[in-house]
């Protein structure tokens, strides 16, 4: 049998959570990231957006779209 | 958590309530065709996802309901009790639970545990954006989802807001500028007003330096009130009137002459106080006789030389009054040009206080000599200079008023800045709205950007792990070193192309093709999205930990795969799945045989028939070495005991070529000695290498089972009929001996020899790995005993 290319090595992340432990690892993943874009493009709000994100509601839309609008989260 | 009891009435094939006890444990539901199994599980999946599909989130449609289908008040139902307590039962769109109950439902909604033979090929033949689209409905990003549908609307609201605010400023930028003059052109609030300001400053509006709007509209407005006033017009009248008789006023012609004369009067006017002397004394001088002594200093005087001196003074005294009666001649002129000048003053009300009543005659000669000393060029230099005076105070008085061109104009400023103001300070209000809205657009728009790229990347960094699994799985039922397997497992290639791509590519002949359907067969491409499926529900699994329901349900998933596979596929859920309440539907007999065998603690269901009105009945399974035990032991019936013998025979006989590699002949239809005589001579040879047991007396008491075979499975049993009832039964013990001796007492499967040339140094059986019989582990393979002694 001719050799074929050798399968990718799995390597499995551990869980990510939060503190609270809300969010699954892609949603978490998808939170943080798009967290790191936006960290440069608006420094004011990044730490209410942090810290939304870090206690498990950031998929509060209410809450998000208030830091984003200036509003007290 | 796991389903302990599920109970189904109303759904497609179920008319009246079923349930099924599943304990906790799998389940193997056989039944042929039309029996009721893809109702089930499509009941399963309404009751736990409440959609058709996993792909879809679509509600089942009408059509999968009975009492909708034949008018019935009974409403489609499935309740489910869990392992661990909990229940939740949905009838209709209503769904009731206790909260594990709901919990679990939720768990099974978001974990997308069914998967239906259709949807297995979907995963193959889908389009990469669909197929992207399935797996990201594994990742569990529905919060994601929300968030950026949250964020997409609520940035398509701000953009609208964005946009009417513009169109409201541009309609008050019109509304602002359309009163300027044409021509005036501005891109801004601050240069509108900068327009406005010049045109003030064009028409003489006094501002002060940094004036403020307020300021100018409150100029406007004094201005406008001035030029509309009707005294300004009757003081414009009066004051141009003035201005006409100061310019045709004329100061009094004074010729030199005149002057020296007025002086030389002036001069001699107190000597006009000595002519009554005079005339008295030339009077006295005429009556008194000559010569004659002075009556004062008795002095003797010369009466004629004395009274033609008299007369010379007399006679300058005559000149005296001329000159008088010349000075007040002019003295006239001028306080008529002087009353003239105060009478204009007066009419131009340019004089704050009432003029003084001028004196005639001398004493105004006497007011003008005290300024002028009554020198020509002075006294012309003054009443030019007051003439002068005069005018210049009329002019700045008319030019102080507005006129009646200037005050159209103010007006026109007035009325534009009245207008005008609301509407700037209507845009100023809107720039700041516009820079708030800007803002909060750019914010909203660059966030649901960055969650749109930070979901793709996120899903695209699992999926790539995900692939990991199906490469896996897919090696493992099509192992590379097989020398017929050509295909290799396919990888998936996620790309981030629009909402995000995931390629399906194959491998053939160690050769990478694009679209694995154009090579593999359809047995291969079932592989290929049974290992999808299962390496989705892995990782999410993995991923959930307790939160993952550890269910699948699996509907048909085998009819193109052959038995060799499919037993590879089932070991991998033996090895992969032990965590998961499986439950696996198939009409497949010796599919779920296979799954028996590896399975072990599955429950075994039978759908024994159905029927329009009942729906499905089930049999509990009873084991082929089962059934044949127990009719050895109660039933007194030859042919009972060889309709038993049959599917043990069958059976053991398939399981133990496999088991203890068999040489086969190479045919496509092979027939019972093909199978029996290498079988006889491969387990002689385990005999002598004491890898087993002597199964000599159980073959001998079977004896040709060939001919056995043949007789069991005539049409019309004569074996049976014929044989003695004693010789029968010694049959079947001889049979069930040699399955005994040979196979493992806990999962009943041949337990095999992973190595042919060294027997002794592993066994395995179809027990879930770690659980395998080993040298240090004699008592469960009755088989082994003396292998373990020797």
């Amino acid at each position: 049998m001719p050799s074929r290319p050798p399968p990718r090595k799995t390597v499995q992340a551990p869980p990510t959570t939060t503190p609270f432990g809300v969010y699954s690892e892609a949603t978490e993943a998808a939170f943080r990231d798009a967290l790191a874009q936006l960290a440069p493009m608006f420094p004011d709000c990044h730490g209410d957006l942090k810290r939304l994100l870090d206690e498990g509601r950031f998929h509060e839309p209410a809450m998000v779209i208030a830091v984003l609008e200036g509003g007290a989260p | 958590m796991s389903i302990d009891t599920v109970t189904i009435a109303g759904i497609r094939g179920i008319r009246k309530p079923v349930t099924l006890t599943l304990g906790g444990k799998s389940l193997l539901l056989r039944g042929d065709n039309g029996s009721g199994k893809s109702s089930i599980a499509q009941a399963l999946r309404w009751a736990l996802t409440g959609a058709g599909t996993s792909a879809s989130a679509e509600p089942l449609p009408s059509e999968y309901f009975r009492h909708r289908l034949e008018k019935e008040p009974n409403a489609a139902r499935v309740a489910l009790t869990l392992s661990r307590g909990g229940a939740f039962e949905r009838q209709d769109d209503a769904v009731d639970g206790d909260d594990p109950g709901l919990t679990f439902r939720e768990a099974c909604r978001r974990a997308r545990p069914f998967l239906r033979r259709d949807e297995m090929l979907a995963l193959v033949q889908d389009a990469p954006g669909a197929r992207f689209k399935y797996f990201e409905g594994f990742l569990d990003l529905d919060p994601v989802d929300a968030l950026s549908t949250a964020l997409a609307a609520r940035a398509k609201s701000a953009k609208q807001e964005l946009a009417d605010l513009e169109r409201r400023r541009g309609e008050c930028f019109v509304a602002a500028r359309t009163p300027l003059p044409p021509g005036a052109d501005a891109s801004s609030v601050a240069e509108l007003r900068a327009l406005y300001f010049a045109w003030a400053a064009r028409l003489g509006l006094e501002l002060p330096g940094q004036a403020t709007w307020a300021q100018l509209v409150r100029a406007c407005e004094r201005e406008r009130d001035r030029a509309r006033a009707p005294e300004v017009r009757t003081r414009r009248g009066r004051l141009l009137s003035s201005r006409e008789r100061a310019e045709r006023l004329a100061p009094p012609d004074l010729p030199a002459t005149s002057l020296r004369r007025l002086r030389a009067a002036w001069d001699k006017a107190k000597e006009g106080e000595q002519r009554v002397l005079l005339e008295r004394a030339l009077e006295f001088v005429a009556r008194t006789p000559s010569p004659s002594n002075c009556p004062v200093c008795e002095q003797s005087v010369d009466r004629a030389a004395l009274a033609v001196q008299l007369r010379k003074r007399l006679a300058v005294l005559a000149e005296v009054k001329a000159s008088e009666e010349e000075a007040e001649r002019l003295a006239d002129a001028w306080r008529v040009f002087l009353d003239a000048c105060t009478e204009i003053e007066r009419e131009a009300a340019c004089l704050e206080e009432a003029p003084a009543p001028r004196v005639a005659g001398v004493a105004l000669l006497e007011e003008l000599d005290a300024s002028a000393r009554l020198r020509g060029a002075d006294l012309a230099a003054e009443t030019l200079i007051r003439l002068q005076q005069l005018r210049a105070k009329l002019d700045a008085e008319i030019a102080n008023l507005p006129d009646e061109e200037q005050a159209a104009d103010l007006r026109a400023l007035a009325d534009a800045v009245r207008t005008a103001g609301p509407a700037l300070d209507a845009l100023d209000r809107l720039d700041g709205a516009l820079a708030v809205a800007t803002a909060t657009s750019t914010r909203l728009s660059a966030a649901d950007k960055a969650l749109s790229s930070a979901r793709k990347n996120a899903a695209q960094h699992i999926l790539e792990g995900i692939g990991d699994h199906v490469a896996r799985y897919y090696a493992a039922i099509h192992p590379p070193h097989e020398a017929d397997e050509a295909t290799g497992a396919p990888t998936i290639v996620v790309q981030r192309q629009g909402s995000g791509t995931a390629k399906l590519r194959g491998y053939f002949d160690s050769k990478q093709v694009d679209d694995p359907q154009l090579v593999y067969s359809d047995g291969h491409l079932d592989s290929v999205g049974l290992c999808i499926f299962l390496a989705l529900r892995r990782a999410r699994a993995d991923r959930e930990g307790k939160k993952d329901p550890k269910l699948m349900v699996l509907d048909d998933i085998v009819m193109s795969i052959d038995l060799g596979h499919a037993e590879r596929f089932v070991k991998v859920l033996r090895d992969e799945f032990a965590d998961h309440q499986i439950l696996l539907f198939s009409h497949n007999e010796h599919f779920m045989r296979t799954c028996e065998r590896y399975l072990s603690e599955a429950r075994r269901l039978h759908i024994r028939r159905w029927t329009l009105a009942d729906g499905p009945t089930f049999v509990g399974h009873v084991g082929h070495v089962d059934a044949l035990r127990a009719a050895l032991g109660a039933s007194g019936d030859n042919q009972a005991l060889a309709l038993a013998m049959l599917p043990v025979l069958d059976s053991f006989l398939r399981e133990a070529s496999y088991a203890f590699e068999v040489s086969l002949p190479a045919k496509t239809q092979r027939t019972m000695a093909d199978y029996w005589g290498p079988l006889k001579k491969r387990l002689k040879e385990l005999v002598r290498s004491k890898a087993i047991a002597s199964v000599e007396a159980e073959l001998e008491q079977i004896g040709d089972p060939v001919i056995l075979r043949n007789g069991l499975a005539a049409h019309v049993n004569h074996w049976a009929l014929e044989t003695p009832l004693g010789t029968v039964q010694c049959v079947a013990r001889g049979l069930l001996g040699l399955v005994d001796k040979l196979s493992c007492a806990r999962c009943r499967g041949v337990v095999r020899f992973k190595l042919a040339h060294d027997p002794s140094a592993g066994r395995a059986c179809n027990c879930p790995k770690g659980q395998q019989p080993t040298p240090q582990d004699p008592c469960q393979i009755v088989a082994c005993t003396s292998v373990e002694g020797a």
